[in-house]
């Protein structure tokens, strides 16, 4: 009888442990309707903070290489945008929208899926070209690039050619770095530096298609 | 088991059992049949790895790669220039480990081996499985194998499970919302989309503006991309066949002078032929507002036939690949199939000429 | 791991093999370690949970067979009456506060981990009305698997054991089994330990009549839950996400939608538990009769979720109504209330009391404790008006009588408790009272005329598929009227009639099942709570 209680009393620490230090729930998906959620499977993977750095990550000189861009901060603090000649372009944004803005592009590239029926298309501005993907009618952006240092980025006025402690200093150091490609996400979108010897090569903003 | 064909009962139970399991495999198999696409009007290409189980599968030259192939090599602009008997067993997207079990598969099925095996070498920058779409399009045509099941396994993205690839029903039964007449049109037999793998584009998209390719800092191709060409090189040496490198010719997507100088230093390592086609464009007299049917991207039929005369002259100087246009049998074979080749370019340009496009892609068995 | 699952029918052939193979002796072990390994599938942290609620229940339910043993003994020795009365009222004390110990254990295991953020998030609001500026963080607490039903389940053991209705299960790892059953963790029914232990430990062999049967319950239970629930899913998320742009009869539209998606959803999860258990040779009860048939809300309850009706019935209405302190307010009332109202009102507080627990222990959340509270209601005017309704049949018993007014009856039923339902699908309680004032103030019927469901993301198609799985849900519902199994009215077609029938559903849910490619595997509703 003892030992029975002993142990009972041993259980009831147990469960007050147990209680006081559950885990985190998972993110709760859209099309579920009640607000507490039971989990299947506790996630391995932690949060968009985990690093991902394949290679150590190069140390650079600070060289004050920006020049603030003092356009317009989009009003998408969620995501990243664009702003090329005061228009506003947003990754996933139906690209007519942009070309009616921007008037027609100076180059148009269709490049048709080797099978599906749907054509991702490249449209040329001067310094940037679009990418876009087809879905239903329309075609949706998923890349803005930089091909000329006269582009800068509308958050931190980064250009080709800077020095990528420009960009941290801007965009701080939350970011994932993997072999010269120095990523920073908001939402579904991303901003990209690539980067050789620590000098900006490659400037692009992208949007993170499901596949 | 006596008991089975004694007891009245249990022998009732057997055959309604065995009936109901007859049955079902029946049902179940004929409606995978029904909800495959059948790819003979929309992603035509998925159509091109089975073609070549139809094929006598004894061909000399063997070509193996992406869109590069199926869209820039004439099968029978090799066959009428050289006599040379071939068959290019390409698909969309076909990554090189895709690539060398489709080898491996070819050379299981092959009733006579080739002599050389092209393979081209654009596929080398990708490095991992992409995207299921086009893993279906090569893996579903080839016949189930222990090269297959090494296939799936290779190519399997994160979210592709095995039970659909073992039963493709469980990856298209949705289809049942887009059937058409050409589901049933095609049911007990496939269209035909290519001449021996080659498809046949006559149309023309003459180049207007090439974009700049995206900047890359790493252009070392990836080790499983070398672990699998270097298998390639280890098969075709144990059949003693001879391995080419090519590089088919394109202005779009861009081929980097950093990936070149990689595929020379592996040819020059392995002792292999490797042919960039880039650099002799002029030289081939391709003139891309004329010889693509997509602005760049490929070769329309007479780009093609071009590109074909050029490299089977290299091909059987080189390697001096059998004249077949003296034998009798395979002559006949190939005879009618350039017939089919040539009704289809007519009809193809006469769409052109009387509604601007094509309509017909497929090959007309009955010409 | 989903039920739904192909993994789920790997490791139940899996099972069903080395069980086979396993004398029948350990037969029920083999269960068990399923059972185990099936729950570890949710997390392997969970099985603590699990293992705590069961060890407490072992050790308590231990102390009272021990006090009954030591109480048996000494009223052996005892020669008065009186004494003997004396002996088993002081065990009887010493038991019932084992059992609270026991009660207040598992069901603060449950408490903690599903209430805890709901009431600190109360007090948060309370707190930041009152113009206090400080909140207190919510704790994130991840909700075991099933927490809400094995719980339940134990509690309802933990109280026969005590009320001497059931017998102590004196091996704990046949406790745990009882627990734990894989079939029925995730989503009930909620069994009576008397009931189940008959099957449970029994070892029965797998007959061919059990695969057979278990095999067509578990094919009827993923035809209802793929072909219907999982493939009108989508619209309902739609109409659910974006109340502001549907309203008035897309309010309607979407209640009745979600009807038959829980419907779907809940009765085809209970088929493949039930079924499931059947292949082992073990029966569990059922839990729907039909509810879409029920006449009164009453009634509706009595048909669905049968078993959690009868466990809050038994264990908490019953329990309640009659204990003594309710009497005792029962009696009291009596001088300022009178005799009738002071008789019935111990029922009305007890009925309403029931259903804040059930809306309780449905979410922790507000939507669903005036849910459970909205039904309480109802049922308490129902009874309130019962004399008058029975008045109103006999007057005009012709009319009742009539199978059109039956009809209207049925039909009234079911959009009241769509309504009563919907206070589950929309995010605030708020919301829901907004939408239904929207059907009279906003009915939205040009819209609807416009649009129609094109802006609901679903193709019309899979309408229709919905639909035809609807109507072989109704021919199977009619087949099995009049309480009969359908499986047994399906027995009396020639056999192959009966293979026919059975093939076309197997064939319906594989090309008309939303799995596979292009769909989210979706939990059961149910498994939610």
């Amino acid at each position: 009888m003892k030992k029975l209680v002993l142990l009972l009393a041993l259980m009831i620490l147990v469960t007050f442990i147990l209680t006081a230090c559950g885990e985190e729930e998972v993110d709760v998906p859209a099309e579920d309707t009640e607000e507490t959620q039971e989990v299947d499977v506790v996630p391995d993977d932690a949060s968009d903070n985990e690093q991902l750095a394949e290679t150590t990550e190069p140390e650079y000189n600070y060289i004050d290489d920006t020049d603030a861009h003092e356009g317009t901060t989009p009003d998408a603090p969620d995501a990243f945008a664009f702003i090329f000649r005061d228009v506003l372009i947003e990754m996933n944004q139906d690209v007519s929208q942009v070309i009616s803005a921007l008037g027609d592009p100076d180059g148009e590239f269709e490049a048709p899926s080797c099978a599906f029926d749907g054509i991702d298309r490249i449209f040329a501005y001067p310094g940037i070209q679009i990418y876009t993907y087809p879905l239903d009618d329309s075609d949706f952006i998923h890349t803005v690039a930089f091909f000329d240092d006269s582009i800068r980025t509308t958050e931190g006025g980064i250009r080709l050619g800077a020095n990528i402690q420009a960009v941290i200093d801007v965009y701080g150091d939350d970011y994932e770095y993997e072999v010269g490609m120095y990523t920073f996400t908001r939402g579904r979108t991303v901003l990209e530096f690539l980067t050789d010897d620590g000098i900006v090569i490659g400037i692009s903003y992208r949007y993170l298609i499901e596949i | 088991m006596k008991r089975i064909f004694t007891n009245p009962d249990t022998r009732l139970r057997v055959i309604k059992i065995t009936t109901a399991i007859v049955v079902f495999v029946l049902i179940f198999f004929s409606l995978q049949r029904l909800l495959m696409p059948k790819y003979a009007s929309f992603a035509l290409e998925g159509g091109l790895i089975r073609e070549y189980y139809n094929s006598t599968m004894d061909q000399d030259l063997i070509l193996i790669g992406d869109c590069e192939v199926y869209a820039n090599f004439s099968t029978i602009a090799l066959w009428e220039e050289f006599g040379i008997t071939s068959f290019i067993r390409g698909s969309p997207q076909q990554l090189v480990w895709k690539s060398y079990y489709l080898l491996e598969d070819t050379l299981r099925h092959a009733n006579q081996m080739p002599q050389v095996v092209v393979f081209n070498v654009m596929a080398m920058q990708y490095g991992e499985p992409l995207y299921e779409p086009y893993n279906r399009l090569t893996l579903d045509g080839m016949r189930m194998s222990s090269t297959k099941i090494r296939a799936i396994q290779t190519s399997r993205t994160e979210d592709e499970d095995w039970l659909s690839y073992i039963f493709p029903f469980f990856r298209f039964k949705d289809n049942w919302r887009y059937l058409s007449s050409e589901d049933f049109r095609y049911f007990f037999r496939d269209p035909q989309v290519s001449i021996n793998g080659f498809m046949i584009r006559s149309d023309v998209v003459p180049v207007s503006f090439i974009p700049q390719p995206m900047p890359r800092v790493d252009f070392q191709f990836s080790d499983m991309a070398y672990y699998y060409l270097e298998r390639m090189v280890q098969l075709t040496n144990e059949h003693d066949i001879e391995l080419v490198l090519i590089k088919a010719p394109n202005l779009f997507p861009y081929w980097f002078s950093e990936w070149d100088e990689q595929i020379v230093a592996f040819a020059e390592k392995h002792d292999l032929l490797y042919i960039n086609f880039l650099n002799y464009q002029d030289e081939i007299g391709l003139d891309w507002y004329i010889h693509s049917f997509n602005a760049g991207l490929h070769l329309n039929v007479f780009g093609a036939e071009l590109m074909s005369r050029y490299f089977g002259r290299i091909l059987q100087e080189k390697f001096d690949l059998p004249d077949r246009r003296s034998e009798p049998d395979v002559a006949a074979m190939w005879d009618a199939m350039a017939e089919q080749y040539h009704n289809l370019i007519r009809i193809q340009q006469e769409e052109i000429a009387s509604t601007g496009r094509i309509s017909t892609f497929l090959i007309d068995t009955n010409p | 791991m989903l039920f739904t699952s192909f993994n789920f029918l790997l490791f139940l052939g899996a099972l069903l093999v080395v069980y086979s193979l396993t004398s029948k002796k350990y037969r029920w072990f083999v269960l068990l370690v399923g059972s185990m390994v099936f729950y570890s599938f949710a997390g392997p942290f969970f099985l603590l949970y699990i293992c705590s609620t069961i060890v407490i229940t072992y050790i308590c339910t231990s102390i009272i067979k021990r006090l009954r043993i030591k109480r048996d003994a000494e009223i052996a020795l005892a020669v008065e009456k009186v004494e003997k009365r004396a002996i088993r009222e002081k065990s009887k004390k010493v038991a019932k506060a084992w059992t609270a110990v026991c009660l207040v254990l598992i069901l603060g295991i449950l408490a903690v981990v599903k209430y805890t953020d709901f009431v600190i998030s109360n007090i948060n609001n309370t707190m930041g009305l009152l113009g206090y500026a400080r909140q207190f963080g919510l704790l994130g607490l991840a909700l075991p698997m099933g927490i809400s039903f094995y719980t339940f389940q134990t509690v309802g053991y933990v109280v026969d054991v005590y009320r001497e209705k059931a017998e102590i299960q004196a091996n704990p790892l046949r406790l745990a089994l009882f627990v734990s059953f894989f079939p029925q963790v995730v989503q009930g029914p909620l069994s009576r330990f008397g009931e189940l232990s008959k099957t449970l430990y029994s070892g029965n062999p797998i007959t061919r009549v059990n695969m057979a049967r278990g095999a067509n319950r578990i094919l009827w239970g993923f035809f209802k839950k793929l072909v219907v629930a999982d493939r009108l899913w989508p619209a309902l998320v739609v109409l659910t996400s974006y109340p502001e742009e549907y309203q008035g009869i897309y309010y309607l539209l979407s209640i009745a939608l979600y009807a038959i998606i829980l419907f779907c959803d809940f009765t085809g999860g209970i088929d493949i538990t039930i079924g499931v258990a059947e292949l082992f040779g073990i029966r569990l009860p059922e839990n729907f009769n039909r509810p879409f048939y029920s006449k009164s809300i009453q009634e509706y309850w009595q048909r669905w979720h049968m078993t959690m009706y009868h466990w809050f019935r038994d264990y908490v209405f019953y329990t309640m109504a009659a204990s003594k302190r309710m009497l005792k307010f029962s009696k009291s009332a009596k001088r300022f209330l009178g005799d009738e109202i002071a008789k019935r009102l111990p029922v009305h507080i007890t009925l309403i009391w029931v259903w804040f627990l059930t809306g309780l222990w449905h979410g922790a959340t507000w939507n669903f404790i005036i849910w459970g509270l909205a039904n309480g209601i109802v049922i308490m005017v129902s009874l309130e008006l019962a004399p008058l309704y029975a008045r109103y049949n006999k007057r005009f018993s012709s009319l009742t009588s009539k199978r059109v007014y039956q009809a209207f009856m049925i039909f009234r039923t079911f959009w009241l408790m769509n309504m009563i339902r919907s206070f589950d699908i929309y995010e605030t309680v708020g919301i829901t009272f907004n939408l239904m004032l929207s059907v009279i103030t906003n009915f939205s019927l040009q819209q609807f005329l416009q649009y129609g469901v094109s802006t609901l993301t679903l193709p019309f198609i899979d309408y229709i598929a919905a639909g035809v799985g609807l109507m072989v849900v109704f021919w199977v519902s009619w087949l099995g009227r009049g309480e009969i199994d359908y499986r047994d009215k399906l027995d009396t077609f020639k056999w192959p009639v009966r293979y026919a029938v059975v093939g076309l559903i197997l064939f319906m849910t594989l090309v008309l099942g939303a799995y596979g490619h292009g769909f989210d595997a979706r939990q059961f509703i149910y498994n939610m709570f």
